[in-house]
């Protein structure tokens, strides 16, 4: 049977606050480059477009790379379960 | 040729002016379009002299102008006068053009007779007290040329030229952008019209071949230049605001040895003694390159046919991107199987920008032809308009004479005319 999908409140703040980061880390990231390749300041605005685009891109890598991460760790987890409680009925 | 016709309140907005003085310097003959005189009410009775293709063309404008009507035609060609008919049913046709410049209800004649013809036409028409709209080339020889201008001054009439290019929005425009200086100082001018086809026409019977494929032969034509050559070489002149000095040219049948008589591929470079340089070429076996009028400047470069302008120094990428594509090189270059990057070397290209934002529907025809009609009806020759058609055809048939005799050509001064914008004096000698 399918189970419902909630996303409790405490879920999405923690996912506001990572794209959050992203957001920061994108902005930070076209700060540095303003500065490096010499551009002027108002692309601080006239960029936000990739910005955001950016921040968008890298919110979904950490997205990917979690539910990898916690896809692996059940999937190890439900394993180990496993072998235990067919070591604790030989054992019995 | 797929034109529509553009009403002079878009032609002028298109322009982005609300009226034509601001560009009186570049374009003075766009007063014609003035709105001081009331000529609403006006008509101005025409008379088409050669309503072939071409004529047809004009006429299909010209019945489309409230004050304009088409009230006779002549032509030696039945069938294009029965052609013609569609669209001016009321016209009265004619077989000698004579009978027409004798007609009283006649204003104004359009020419758009075979290029060895107009001559006669053109002095007929002037001395029968009609103005005139001749197409281009206004004749087949520079003395013609000469003695056609003389006439009009001679006479006073109206004057028109088919070189609707100084009607066409984008080069009024690329011209005053040019002469206000936005791209430098101009140093050349490359203008080519290249097509791929044999430019013939179907002949009924072999013994109208040569009254109507007349562009092909010698005696009636002087083929790619005198054709198409003529409108660019305009372009670059109205660009220059000069007259070349000397001309040399290369010309021959390259690829449609069909019996003509006229080159199908044509180069001249007309050099100016202070160092520019203007090149006409065209060749009617390649199409791909099509037409064009490229300007370069200092600054930029302009291509009016294709209506953009590119200036030399762009703005580069935006931080970010460049950022982004730096990364990206860097770990592409480092992994052996993906091979050179995806991403070009320079994160920004030169696209240019839209000299008027959109392509025009016009090129220019259908306003030269309105404004043939308001010079005839307020009796205003239009300043310049006829000089730079006279000089249009001079020095098309100049180039085609430096083809011709294969050397070096230094401009004909008894053929230069009073006209300021070309820095050029008037030969007194030859008018007393």
């Amino acid at each position: 049977m399918m189970k419902d999908i909630v996303l409790t409140r405490r879920r999405q703040i923690t996912e506001l606050c990572i794209l959050c980061i992203c957001l920061i880390i994108a902005f930070a990231l076209n700060v540095w480059a303003i500065i490096s390749y010499d551009a002027p300041w108002s692309e601080l605005y006239s960029t936000f477009f990739y910005v955001l685009i950016f921040a968008l891109a890298l919110y979904a890598l950490t997205v990917l790379l979690r539910l990898c991460f916690y896809g692996i760790r059940s999937v190890v987890r439900h394993t180990t379960k496993k072998t235990s409680k067919q070591t604790a009925a030989e054992a019995v | 040729m797929d034109e529509k016709k553009i009403n002079r309140r878009d032609f002028l907005r298109q322009l982005g002016v609300a009226g034509a003085g601001i560009l009186a310097a570049t374009s003075p003959w766009l007063s014609a379009f003035g709105e001081l005189d009331h000529t609403s009410s006006e008509l101005c009775r025409i008379g088409v002299i050669g309503p072939g293709s071409r004529g047809q063309f004009l006429m299909s404008f010209i019945a489309s102008n409230p004050k304009a009507k088409i009230v006779a035609m002549a032509d030696i060609y039945e069938p294009s006068l029965q052609s013609a008919l569609k669209i001016a049913p009321d016209a009265k046709t004619y077989k000698d053009y004579r009978a027409l410049l004798s007609d009283k209800n006649v204003d104004a004649v359009v020419v758009a007779t075979p290029l060895n013809t107009h001559y006669q036409i053109v002095m007929d028409a002037f001395d029968a007290g009609k103005h005139v709209y001749c197409e281009k080339t206004i004749g087949y020889t520079m003395e013609e040329c000469f003695n056609m201008y003389q006439k009009h001054l001679e006479t006073g009439r109206i004057f028109f030229t088919g070189q609707q290019r100084l009607f066409d929005p984008r080069y009024i425009q690329v011209m005053d952008l040019v002469h206000r200086g936005n791209f430098g100082k101009i140093s050349h001018v490359e203008a080519y019209w290249n097509r791929n086809g044999d430019w013939r026409r179907e002949v009924p019977s072999p013994e109208l071949e040569r009254l109507i494929n007349w562009r092909l032969y010698k005696a009636s034509s002087k083929g790619l230049m005198t054709e198409l050559g003529c409108h660019q070489i305009q372009v670059g002149t109205w660009a220059m605001q000069k007259l070349p000095d000397r001309v040399m040219g290369h010309g021959g049948i390259t690829f449609w040895k069909d019996g003509r008589e006229v080159h199908d591929n044509v180069h001249c470079i007309y050099s100016f003694n202070t160092g520019e340089t203007l090149n006409y070429g065209s060749v009617i076996s390649n199409k791909f390159y099509g037409l064009e009028e490229k300007i370069l400047g200092n600054l930029g470069t302009v291509e009016p046919e294709t209506g953009k302008y590119f200036f030399e120094q762009t703005a580069p990428a935006p931080a970010f991107l460049q950022m982004l594509n730096t990364w990206e090189n860097k770990l592409f270059d480092e992994i052996p199987f993906a091979g050179t990057s995806w991403a070009p070397e320079s994160a920004n290209v030169n696209k240019g920008q839209y000299i008027l934002g959109e392509r025009p529907k016009t090129d220019g025809t259908s306003l030269n032809t309105d404004a043939f009609i308001e010079a005839v009806i307020t009796g205003r020759q239009p300043a310049r308009i006829a000089e730079e058609g006279y000089y249009a055809s001079l020095l098309a048939l100049w180039g085609f004479e430096a083809i011709e005799k294969g050397e070096v050509l230094a401009f004909p001064e008894q053929y230069k005319i009073d006209y300021a914008p070309y820095g050029t004096k008037l030969n007194k000698e030859l008018l007393s």
